[in-house]
């Protein structure tokens, strides 16, 4: 017999390297030592002390190392979260307010398991006039009531921060809790469902004994079954009656009227039936049918909601912009900016709204919106359009017009970007739903005609044929399989902008390549070291490259590399980029430049070796190289040779091409080099003119325009998926190299699509035959509509879910 | 009871609790009385069992006494296990578990005090009376009308304590566990007040409201639900709680439970045909029973996947602790009754099992692995918490859950093993057409053993309760009792969000009492449209010939019920060769016309008596009653020696004649003036001619209305079949 | 058999009562999170004699 078994085992003693106490990450050099234990960073020390002093330490037991790093949010200013302080904002986070008790729904990212929940919702013993916290570990999200007259939004929003826990005010805020509809279904579900089960236990005796019992009981569960039948007529479907009368008073036919036209009839026929005593009626599979559609539309919404939750777009959008009212800067929300408002745009922020230039003058960089590389030179006076970014120095605006976050989001859908997409399978639905509903009337009308003198039959082959005809595969096929395909797509890395786009990969027979950032790892990776360059001038090409955007300067400020003890971050005034060339900034009085050999003035070529040589000259003088290596992303060679067997495959880069022979085995002799993104364009756009469907593969930044032509624009992109307005998916850095396993599934999509029509077609067209051929009992049809709605449902997301699991790295 | 508060050491900074939060106390005495009861009452319901089954092999064994005979003790024994020990041991897991899953102290510490004394002193009740012979005969709901009401007052003392509790919880959102506990109050509410309605006749003594066939869907319909609302609802309640704690896991999926739970309520309207396939109910409410009971298997294994999931990933520590063993076992063991149950309730295989030992191996399967052994994982699992120490000694335990465990397979194999081989003997005919098994009595003898190693099963599980009590009582000595464990949280806020449509505010803000008032009113307009017409005139087809019993005869069926016969003997033929063979006609719904209560019974230890009117001489059972082996040699029947000295009391004949005419039985006006005159002519004559045969019988004792009983039941059919008329000539009939 | 009038009107009046009491639940928000009250089952009060006995830690598996 083992020992006592309730002793739980002690926690795992930290290995060599020592793990933080709150949340077991490694403590490397910025790890604070104290009497109780490492810590990885002082934010988690400082979440450590504030439990202990509220005794919440049980925490650490309820989990092992369950804290949340607060590494990353180190240096977050304390301010963040000032935009609560405005009314306007702030309602936008409070679901109400009643007798002083406000209540308010925060996005916790940083939740994940047990304790969190636990420790999120012991908040009241922080905070006193915090008064109660639900938290909800599916959706991330946590409830807080508290006392609206003793604290402030803001301060509750602190308070979650310094137990470890961020409060994310993104601007979409958190995913709304069960909508009322969604409740109205749950409870139509359950109506159906209690009705469908107790009909079918009242009209099992009949089926049983063979015949009506005697005449007390069959008037008895006759009746019954009535009483039950009409709650779930005139509640459970009341959506599908709703949503036909909707559409015929709109004159167009939506696929929601054969269906209601289906369950009238069914359920007038068996009380017609009951009444006359002819037969016991089909109650029990009509309840049955709405039961089983109930179930096909929860599934079906939530499989959407899943896809919606999967992908995790960021608005680029500030939530408040800094404006200088009579000489103070304070934080205003955007809403609430007015025409006029002296606006401070520092580097790297958006502008909120078209405005005026006040002060002398900068440079605007639009990239992000409509494509063009190079920073537009703007003086005093001139308009800048909404959506641009402050590249190099700050600038004062005098904003032009009303501006709301909607305005902004609506420029994405500018038409600029809107491609004439056909959709041909998705639009076939509507088109084809009114011409099948009255093709379906017209056969139950001739089919009746065809019966006529046995009013009995003719009666019956009607409403066979009426519950028979399902358009459901035209309804269903495209949406259930292109959404599950988004859905999978979405899980393997590549987040689709809306579930069309699965049809247009389908259909791609040429894709063109960007290298920098495509092809090779992006920035992040790059590895950018001085060679031969002393110490003072590295750090000036440092603070320039932090100014721009480009995946090599990027590298070169990202590089840790050797820096002279106590300089502090040096902020460089401006920084130009001369595309093609390199750039050149300011910094602390001298002129710095970094580029290509000729651009940094330097006496002979660049040393050879791996990776793009820059060379980089101080004020005219050339001080030396910096040599930036980037890598290939693994698996490349393998895809791109699998991809150019069966379609075109082109490269187009920025870059000059010194490292050519490199791509010559994949790319062949479609190369080009030096690209201007306009030349990149051109391109794409030639490829088209050929007739060819050209799908691209870019960063997303420096050929946003070449992204917005070509048909299928897939932005690489390694932090968070943030979704560039001029592509029409995103795909995740480690990923590139799937690329053609993600083409193989989407062209599945479309067969799984035919498939489905196929098999409504052969369903239709035998049930019909045999509808009208009076073979069918309503009791049967009654069975078989659901039936083939969920094989067809069943079919598209099964197929789909299948093939992902054999294509995608899921 | 005066609490004493321990105050726990806090150890950390002690801060004023904020404004909305409160502090409170969960009640662990209320707990610790419950868990006391629970294996007080276990150890006494498995002696009564042991002693019962013992009374199977050694059939004079404790016959001293007429208040221990085997028809007396078996109701004791069922009555006891389920109500006393199930009873308390469901009240310790929902006394424990719904005050930390409100977050709330009991409603009220009164209505907790009235609860467990009021329940303790039911079982007092029906240990005092059931020996004595006051029952009403009706399985599982032996106990006689005053007790019934004790009990529905008592039941709705702990309802309202609970609903009260929920409504004053600090967690807004129910645990599933909760609805299962709400859903086993208000369906066993409601069961026992439909099947307790009976008209009484004297303190002790009461006639059912519905007679025949009727009584005995009513009957069925209840015990069904009692095993369903009283036996597994609770318990899968107490499932979904302790494993989790248990293990420490979050259940498989919270979803499935919710889906099972309320799939199983809504369609709960039909449990309760199966238990009487190929009697007498209509042929088309046997097949509904038996296709509901298939339906079940799905909302029964959703539970156990459910449970069983729940220990992925914990499977390693399933090895050591013996309250995950019990818990492992319990449920797997519910697993196979409720797939067991549903193939018995398919009528052919019914057939074969109805009336046989092996329906016994069924409920002792799941009564002591899933209600045992989740009784005993969870009374591990709370004392050492509420004495705030450690279990004293984790190898007892599984010593325990060994014994446990060897005491089912001792108990259920040997009785399916019986019961089949019971059942195949009466069924089986020689080649030339002729029962090879005319005797009842030879498949009566081959079951011995089976009984034996029953006995060594029950000892087992006996055994295993008795180590259990020592460990529980060394872990309470080695702790200190914990009668008010502090808790602290913030109450629970109106929430504006979720009120719905306005005119629906009131009702939300009070939805306990919207129920509760629905459920009133919607019952008391039911009794009052529905009862009468039941009680009236049941259109059961009457058959001409049935008459009622004479005022002898009533005397004589009471004693058969005081007796307890119907524990073992049946009075239903089934329409199948095997049995028209060894009994004769199969019986028919009419002639149950005027049995109050019926007495179909459920288990063949001794033959259906259906047809035994007549068979046999007056003296022949004159001699069988006071020494059964005198005239049956090996028979397993006890001898029932004072029906011979005690006098027949017939001073409630009157009364019983009134009240049998208000339930409908067509008695003449006026005929109680004369029932009594004619009781003493039936008597003297049935004595004399016990005389004649040489038998010294006093006309006035109990044995000579006994007689008088049995030789009428089954006659009325026959007489019509033979043409001639009824010997008895009491008038009236 | 009138009685099966009684069965039914008993068992339909607990039927109905539970889908009222379905109604109330859905409307009041009992089912909007259908995964943290499992977990939430499991955690105690801190200092609880039942705290400190709860084995290693409840691992509350991440569960989108």
């Amino acid at each position: 017999m083992s020992t006592a078994a309730l002793d739980f085992p002690t926690l795992p003693t930290p290995a060599a390297a020592a793990v933080c106490r709150h949340c077991g990450e490694p403590c490397e050099a910025g790890g604070v030592l104290t009497a109780r234990g490492p810590f990885c960073c002082a934010g988690c020390e400082a979440v450590f002390n504030v439990l202990e002093v509220h005794g919440l330490s049980a925490f650490y037991a309820c989990d092992v190392l369950p804290g949340v790093s607060q590494k990353r949010g180190a240096h977050l200013d304390p301010g963040r979260f000032a935009a609560l302080d405005d009314p306007a904002t702030a309602a936008r986070f409070l679901d109400g307010q009643e007798g002083g008790v406000a209540r308010v729904t925060f996005s916790v990212p940083g939740m994940h398991c047990g304790a969190c929940v636990w420790l999120l919702e012991q908040i009241w013993r922080v905070e006193p006039s915090i008064l109660r916290a639900e938290a909800d570990l599916l959706r991330r999200t946590v409830r807080v009531a508290f006392r609206a007259d003793r604290i402030t939004l803001r301060r509750v929003a602190e308070q979650l921060a310094s137990i470890g826990y961020e409060p994310a005010l993104d601007a979409e805020g958190a995913p709304p809790r069960m909508p009322a509809a969604r409740r109205r279904l749950y409870l139509k579900l359950a109506v159906a469902g209690f009705g469908a089960g107790n009909i079918m236990l009242f009209s099992f005796p009949r089926y049983l004994n063979g015949g009506p019992l005697d005449a007390g009981f069959q008037r008895l569960f006759d009746g019954l079954n009535i009483a039950l039948a009409l709650p779930v007529l005139l509640y459970s479907a009341s959506d599908y009656f709703r949503a036909a009368w909707g559409s015929l008073r709109t004159r167009s036919i939506s696929l929601d009227v054969p269906i209601a036209l289906g369950l009238t009839v069914l359920f007038g026929r068996s009380v017609a039936d009951i009444a006359l005593g002819r037969s016991e009626g089909f109650l029990d599979s009509f309840t049955g049918l709405v039961f089983f559609l109930l179930v096909g539309r929860l599934v079906q919404q939530q499989t959407f909601d899943r896809i919606a939750f999967d992908r995790t777009l960021r608005s680029f959008f500030p939530l408040s912009v800094r404006v200088q009212r009579n000489g103070r800067i304070r934080m205003v929300p955007l809403e609430q900016v007015r025409p006029g408002d002296h606006v401070v745009v520092r580097p790297h922020e958006t502008l909120p709204a078209d405005a005026v230039v006040l002060d002398e003058g900068g440079l605007v960089d639009y990239a992000l919106v409509t494509g063009e590389q190079e920073p537009v030179a703007v003086s005093r006076g001139e308009t800048v359009r909404a959506g641009g970014r402050a590249v190099g120095r700050t600038l004062q605006v005098a904003v032009l017009h009303e501006v709301s976050h909607t305005t902004l989001a609506r420029l994405w859908d500018h038409p600029a970007f809107a491609k004439p997409k056909a959709r041909w399978l998705t639009d076939v639905s509507a088109r084809f739903g009114a011409w099948f509903t009255v093709l379906a009337v017209a056969i139950a009308l001739g089919g009746a005609v065809a019966w006529w003198p046995d009013v009995d039959m003719s009666v019956q082959v009607a409403t066979a044929v009426l519950i028979i005809a399902c358009p459901c595969a035209l309804t269903l096929a495209a949406p259930v399989t292109l959404g599950t395909a988004m859905g999978m797509l979405g899980r393997a890395g590549l987040y689709l902008k809306h579930s069309a786009i699965v049809l247009d990969i389908s259909r791609v027979d040429g894709v063109v390549f960007d290298k920098t950032g495509t092809l090779t790892t992006a920035a992040a990776e790059l590895r950018a070291e001085p060679v031969g360059l002393d110490l003072e001038a590295w750090e000036l090409a440092r603070a320039v490259a932090g100014e721009s955007v480009h995946p090599v300067s990027r590298a070169i400020a990202h590089a840790s590399g050797p820096s002279r003890a106590g300089t502090s971050q040096v902020r460089a005034e401006s920084a130009i980029e001369v595309p093609g060339e390199g750039i050149t900034g300011m910094v602390g009085g001298h002129t710095v430049r970094i580029g290509t050999a000729g651009f940094a003035g330097s006496p002979g070529p660049p040393p050879d070796g791996a990776g793009v040589r820059a060379g980089v000259s101080v004020d005219g003088r050339f001080r030396g190289w910096v040599s930036v290596s980037a890598r290939v992303r693994p698996g490349l060679d393998a895809a791109v040779a699998s991809l150019s067997r069966t379609r075109q495959v082109a490269l187009a880069s920025g870059d000059r091409d010194r490292d050519a022979g490199r791509w010559r085995p994949l790319f062949g002799d479609r190369m080009w080099f030096r690209q201007s993104p306009e030349e990149k364009l051109a391109l794409v756009r030639a490829g088209q003119a050929a007739g060819g469907r050209v799908l691209m593969v870019g960063d997303g930044l420096n050929d946003a325009g070449a992204l917005a032509a070509a048909d299928v624009g897939i932005a690489v992109s390694d932090e968070t998926a943030c979704v560039v307005p001029a592509c029409d998916a995103v795909l995740r850095g480690d990923r590139v190299a799937h690329l053609p396993g993600y083409l193989d599934y989407a062209s599945r999509a479309r067969s799984v699509i035919v498939l489905c029509f196929l098999i409504s077609i052969v369903y239709n067209a035998l049930g019909l035959s045999f509808a009208v051929m009076g073979l069918l009992t309503p009791l049967v049809t009654a069975i078989l509509m659901p039936v083939s709605s969920l094989t067809v449902m069943g079919t598209a997301a099964g197929l789909m879910r299948w093939y992902a699991r054999r294509m995608l790295p899921v | 009871m005066a609490t004493t508060v321990l105050e726990t050491p806090v150890r950390q900074l002690e801060r004023p609790p904020a404004a909305g939060v409160d502090t409170f106390y969960y009640d662990n005495s209320i707990v610790r009385l419950f868990a006391v009861a629970t294996i007080g009452w276990a150890i006494v319901a498995f002696l009564v069992g042991l002693i019962v089954a013992l009374k199977l092999v050694f059939p004079d064994f404790l016959t001293f006494l007429p208040h221990l005979s085997y028809g007396r003790l078996r109701p004791l024994h069922t009555n006891a296990a389920i109500f006393a020990f199930g009873g308390n041991a469901i009240f310790v897991g929902v006394y424990y578990s719904l005050q930390r899953l409100c977050k709330a102290r009991m409603f009220s510490d009164r209505l907790s005090a009235v609860h467990f004394w009021g329940w303790q002193f039911v079982i007092v009740l029906a240990a005092l009376t059931l020996p004595f012979g006051f029952t009403t005969s009706k399985e599982y709901a032996e106990l006689e009308w005053p007790i019934d009401i004790l009990i529905t007052i008592v039941w709705v003392a702990f309802g309202v304590n609970m609903m009260g509790t929920i409504a004053r919880r600090r967690e807004r959102h129910m645990y599933v566990a909760i609805w299962f506990y709400i859903a086993t109050f208000v369906t066993v509410a409601l069961l026992h007040v439909v099947n307790s309605l009976e008209l009484p006749v004297s303190l002790l003594k009461s006639y059912s409201m519905y007679a025949g066939v009727q009584d005995a869907l009513v009957q069925w319909w209840y015990a069904h639900n009692a095993v369903a609302f009283f036996l597994t609802t609770p318990f899968l309640g107490v499932m979904y709680y302790f494993i989790p704690k248990a293990a420490n896991r979050p259940v498989f999926s919270y979803r499935l439970s919710i889906v099972h739970f309320w799939s199983l309520i809504f369609l709960y309207i039909w449990a309760g045909p199966h238990h009487l396939l190929y009697t007498a109910l209509p042929d088309w409410a046997q097949s509904l029973g038996m296709v509901f009971s298939l339906m079940l298997i799905a909302p029964s294994w959703g539970g156990m996947v459910n449970g069983l999931l729940t220990l992925r990933g914990a499977w390693d520590r399933v090895r050591e602790d013996p309250v995950l063993k019990f818990m492992v076992v319990g449920v797997t063991a519910y697993g196979m009754s409720t797939f067991e149950g549903p193939m018995l309730s398919i009528k052919s295989v019914n057939a074969l099992a109805h009336y046989t030992d092996y329906i016994i191996g069924h409920v002792h399967l799941g009564a002591l692995a899933w209600n045992g052994g989740l009784a005993f994982a969870m009374v591990y699992y709370i004392v050492p918490r509420i004495y705030g120490t450690r279990l004293y000694s984790v190898r007892l335990a599984n010593v325990h859950f060994w014994l446990a465990t060897l005491g089912i397979l001792f108990y259920a194999i040997p009785l399916y093993v019986g019961g089949i081989t019971q059942s195949l003997m009466w069924r089986e005919f020689t080649p030339d057409g002729a029962l090879r098994y005319g005797n009842f009595l030879e498949t009566v003898v081959r079951l011995v053993p089976m009984y034996v190693l029953r006995v060594v099963g029950g000892t087992l599980f006996t055994a295993g309760v008795g180590v259990a009590v020592y460990n529980l009582y060394r872990t309470a000595r080695q702790g200190v009792f914990v009668p008010a464990e502090r808790a602290q949280a913030p109450a629970l806020l109106k929430d504006p969000a979720a009120a719905g449509a306005s005119w629906h505010r009131r009702l939300e803000s009070r939805p306990v009492q919207f129920a509760v008032l629905s459920f009133v009113a919607v019952f008391v307009g039911g009794v009052v449209e529905f009862v009468p017409t039941a009680i009236v005139k049941s259109n059961v087809p009457t058959i001409s010939a049935v008459r009622p019993y004479t005022p002898l005869e009533i005397e004589g069926r009471d004693l058969y019920i005081r007796e307890g016969c119907v524990g073992c003997h049946s009075q239903m033929v089934r329409p199948i060769r095997a049995e028209t063979e060894r009994y004769g006609e199969y019986s028919k719904a009419g002639e149950f016309v005027y049995d109050r209560p019926f007495l179909w019974g459920s288990k063949r230890t001794g033959p259906d008596l259906h047809r035994v009117g007549g068979k046999y001489p007056d003296a022949w059972h004159f001699v069988h009653m006071r020494e059964p082996t005198a005239t049956s040699p090996g028979s397993l029947m006890p001898g029932y020696p004072w029906l011979y000295d005690r006098p027949l009391d017939t001073s409630h004949v009157e009364g019983k004649i009134i009240t049998l005419r208000r339930l409908g039985v067509p008695y003449p006006e006026g005929f109680e003036a004369q029932a009594a005159a004619d009781l003493r002519q039936q008597s003297a004559r049935l004595a004399e001619g016990l005389q004649k045969a040489g038998f010294d019988a006093g006309a006035d004792r109990e044995i000579v209305a006994m007689i008088a009983y049995l030789q009428r039941l089954g006659t009325d059919i026959r007489s019509v079949a033979a043409g001639q008329g009824t010997q008895s000539t009491a008038g009236g009939r | 058999m009138t009685i099966v009038m009684l069965l039914i009107a008993a068992g339909g009046l607990v039927a109905g009562g539970f889908l009222v009491a379905f109604a109330w639940a859905v409307h009041t928000g009992q089912f909007d999170d259908t995964c943290t009250p499992a977990i939430r089952v499991l955690l105690d009060e801190p200092g609880s004699p039942s705290d400190r006995h709860s084995e290693d830690a409840a691992h509350g598996d991440d569960r989108s």
